[in-house]
């Protein structure tokens, strides 16, 4: 059995790899995208963008089936920290491309007798260094909190603090040790993300850049094709694979609606995609307002900000226990997950809106409250039109948070409650091709909708930004 | 403000109460419990009562569940706790009552008739010769921490020697003759065994899975290791807490009714504890229980983990 030591080591280990080559990596492609036009700017960082917004669960299950049948723990953490460097080297190059040094610099170097490589090493790096260290470690944090991810992956040989939880918890009952490696794990994802926070403040943003600087760079011209190369024979094998398993795409429709192959589900993929909707709809009820009303206040609240630090199989775990003592039909209900899942998603959209309320110059707000808007009115004709696009922005990373996610999900929905990656998770962990139709196609499904949702907010981000400052 | 808060107070505090009197029965089972249409309406109309089934995953995760959530359990009555995990459910006081045995099944290895008849092999007599050199590359079996049968073979070997390092001296001979061990029973038996295009043609299954390999003509396709095998008896009862006794209680004298208790061979696969139902023909003929079981006082519950821990250090990787 591995040791607690082992855990930490192994959980530690996956998430500092996966952070360093997504920096190696993100780092050229970053600065090759930096120099694209405008919309080849928008199609590639959609492109690599589409991996970070999929569920860590659901990457695993795009590369399950590239995986040799029998693997053991060293291999498995190979998969596994490639799976991340998938997810997350498109978040780093777009931290990257959005922390580009302004041209003139670039230009006085050059002028002054700096070679490129000079002039990138003494004068971009240096500025740029806060932003990637900031965003590594946020990759540090995501790789370690990425429990369906490794569960899938490591196919029961990879063992890290996450799921030793839950066999320790859902297996052996022993909650006692249980609670013990969640404080281990918080300890871990808490110090990730308070360095984070130490080395840049406020995170970047995703979308939209400063000028762009017109220099060619060969390598992260190589590894950016690469990178994409990569992201689309990933997502093109899972859209293969529910053309061509099981009974072809739409027989795995069809399938859909059913339980799967020797009725291996509880609930229908439908059924489950339903109950996901219905717990979508109520954490965002939850979040969305909430993370609006304490991005609004001057200081930037910690507090709301701290869940991000801690792991969905933590809360989960939490939140099982007190289940015990609170009243009955409130324990039992399905209504704890959506309730669990709004406790991360609130700061997902706080610091999505953020930047984009404070940045509404004050002067607008002392204005309209002269003019007697308040509360809902300040928000619906003054406030809100100018932000609307990070609302939106927030809505939809709420919606694919609550979606995808499946640590918490993974203690709290039961039988007929079951979310759609607790329903996927199964198919995939059953012999039988129908049930890998049936999932790729789901995924394939799932996969389209993040492309859409990331396409559409990567437009016209530098239009909301004009009518900020037209506004000011 | 205030009269709104009141409201809602007042109606969380009505959501909040459980009606005295419900006509839902919930009954939390494994993924393996399977009822006909025609026999939940036959419950519905005996006894008035809706069912509701809520799978919780296979005999462990079942079990644990209902301990986790046992201050608001998620049903009325359980079916599947077998004499494995009976001792966790006991440990924790979450039955009401008795437990009331259902339905058993031996854990006993299966061999591939053909198999063994085209590659001129005599099949194994027992599972103490798989780790002979014939046998070599042959078997497959379930991991113990994951799967029911699985388990129960541990507790068979820990049964079937008088010392420890006799049961290591076992896992390491079967180990070291090319033993395949996988997840779950399913795989196992739909994937590696030869009769479904694996290849290995000795699977750790039940007693009873040769009566769904009986071939077009009539004769057997595959066979089991009858002697010392693991008896898994499966209990169904009356959770404590529970929202409806009365439904809880009817439930649970419905499945030893003589309708259920019918129907659990050919759907269950699984022989009935009621002796007095009649069994159909090809479980009769080609399932029969195991000669000789082992392991039935053993104490599992207090061994458990020591023994996973045990067989994981063999495993180890």
């Amino acid at each position: 059995m591995t040791t607690n030591f082992e855990l930490f080591t192994t959980t530690a280990l996956i998430a500092s790899f996966s952070a360093v080559v997504s920096a190696f990596i993100g780092y050229p492609v970053g600065n090759w995208m930096a120099g694209l036009g405008q919309r080849t700017k928008r199609l590639v960082s959609s492109l690599v963008l589409i991996p970070f917004l999929l569920p860590p669960f659901l990457i695993g299950l795009t590369l399950l089936p590239l995986q040799a049948t029998e693997i053991n723990s060293i291999t498995g953490i190979f998969w596994i920290i490639s799976a991340h460097v998938l997810m997350n080297a498109g978040f780093m190059a777009s931290v990257v491309a959005a922390s580009q040094v302004p041209k003139d610099q670039i230009e006085a170097a050059s002028l002054d007798g700096a070679s490129s490589l000079r002039a990138r090493l003494e004068i971009e790096l240096p500025q740029q260094l806060s932003g990637i260290l900031s965003a590594a470690l946020l990759v540090a944090l995501y790789s370690a909190t990425s429990y369906g991810l490794v569960l899938t992956l490591g196919q029961g040989q990879v063992e890290t603090l996450e799921t030793r939880i839950a066999t320790a918890a859902l297996r052996d009952l022993d909650l006692g040790f249980a609670l013990l490696l969640a404080g281990l794990q918080t300890a871990v994802t808490l110090g990730f993300f308070i360095l984070a926070r130490a080395i840049r403040a406020e995170p970047s943003e995703l979308f939209g850049g400063i000028e762009s600087t017109h220099r060619k760079s060969r390598l992260g011209q190589i590894m950016s094709l690469g990178l994409l190369v990569a992201i689309v024979i990933v997502i093109g094998g899972v859209f293969l694979r529910s053309w061509s398993m099981g009974p072809g795409l739409v027989g795995n429709f069809m399938n859909l609606a059913g339980r799967g192959t020797r009725d291996v589900l509880n609930v229908s993929v439908l059924e489950a995609t339903g109950n996901s909707l219905r717990n979508l709809v109520v954490a965002g009820l939850i979040a969305l307002p909430i993370a609006w009303l304490a991005s609004g206040k001057r200081r930037t609240s910690y507090l709301v900000l701290l869940p991000i630090g801690i792991s969905p199989v933590v809360f989960g775990l939490l939140f099982l226990v007190l289940s015990g003592y609170l009243p009955t039909s409130f324990g039992t209900s399905w209504v704890l997950v959506p309730i669990v899942q709004s406790l991360f998603l609130i700061p997902l959209s706080y610091q999505v809106m953020r930047p984009a309320r404070q940045a509404v110059s004050v002067e607008i707000r002392d204005a309209a409250m002269i003019d007697g808007a308040v509360g809902w009115r300040m928000f619906s004709s003054v406030e809100g039109p100018l932000v609307r696009k990070p609302i939106t922005v927030a809505a939809a990373f709420v919606a694919l948070g609550s979606l995808g996610e499946f640590g918490a999900a993974s203690f709290l929905a039961y039988g007929s409650d079951a979310t759609l990656p607790l329903v996927l998770f199964r198919l995939i962990s059953r012999p039988g091709a129908e049930n890998l139709g049936m999932a790729m196609t789901a995924a394939s499904l799932f996969i389209v909708l993040v492309a859409l949702v990331v396409f559409v907010i990567s437009g016209d981000s530098r239009s909301s930004r004009r009518d900020r400052q037209a506004a000011a | 403000m205030k009269k709104i808060a009141v409201l809602a107070i007042a109606a969380l505090a009505l959501a909040g109460c459980t009606t005295q009197e419900t006509t839902l029965v919930r009954l939390a089972a494994h993924d393996s419990f399977a009822i006909s249409d025609e026999l939940i309406q036959s419950f519905q109309d005996e006894t008035g009562f809706e069912l509701e089934i809520i799978r919780l995953g296979d005999t462990g995760s079942l079990t644990n569940q209902l301990v986790l959530t046992k201050n608001a359990p998620v049903a009325d009555a359980f079916f599947g706790i077998d004499n494995t995990f009976q001792g966790v459910a006991l440990d924790n006081d979450i039955v009401d009552g008795d437990f009331k045995a259902i339905d058993y099944s031996d854990v006993c290895f299966n061999y591939d008739i053909d198999w063994f008849a085209e590659n001129g092999i005599t099949p194994p007599a027992s599972w103490r010769e798989l780790g002979q050199e014939q046998y070599r590359g042959l078997t497959v079996v379930t991991n113990p921490n994951f799967s029911s049968p699985g388990l129960a073979f541990l507790a068979t070997t820990h049964a079937g020697f008088d010392t420890s390092m006799e049961v290591f001296a076992y896992w390491r001979s079967i180990r070291d003759n090319d033993l395949k061990v996988t997840g779950s029973w399913e795989d196992a038996y739909f994937v590696d065994f030869t009769r479904y295009g694996g290849d290995r043609p000795i699977v750790l299954s039940y007693a009873s899975s040769p009566s769904a390999e009986v071939k077009e003509d009539g004769t057997p396709g595959s066979a089991a290791l009858l002697t010392e095998c693991f008896r898994q008896t499966e209990f169904a009862g009356v959770l404590k807490g529970n929202q409806n006794q009365a439904g809880a209680e009817a439930l649970v004298d419905f499945l030893q009714g003589d309708s259920f208790q019918a129907s659990v061979p050919e759907s269950m696969y699984v022989y009935p504890a009621n002796s007095a139902v009649e069994v159909p023909e090809s479980l009769a003929k080609f399932a029969k229980p195991a000669e000789s079981v082992i392991g039935s006082d053993l104490d599992i519950n207090s061994n458990r983990e020591r023994w996973l821990t045990d067989w994981s250090d063999v495993f180890d990787n």
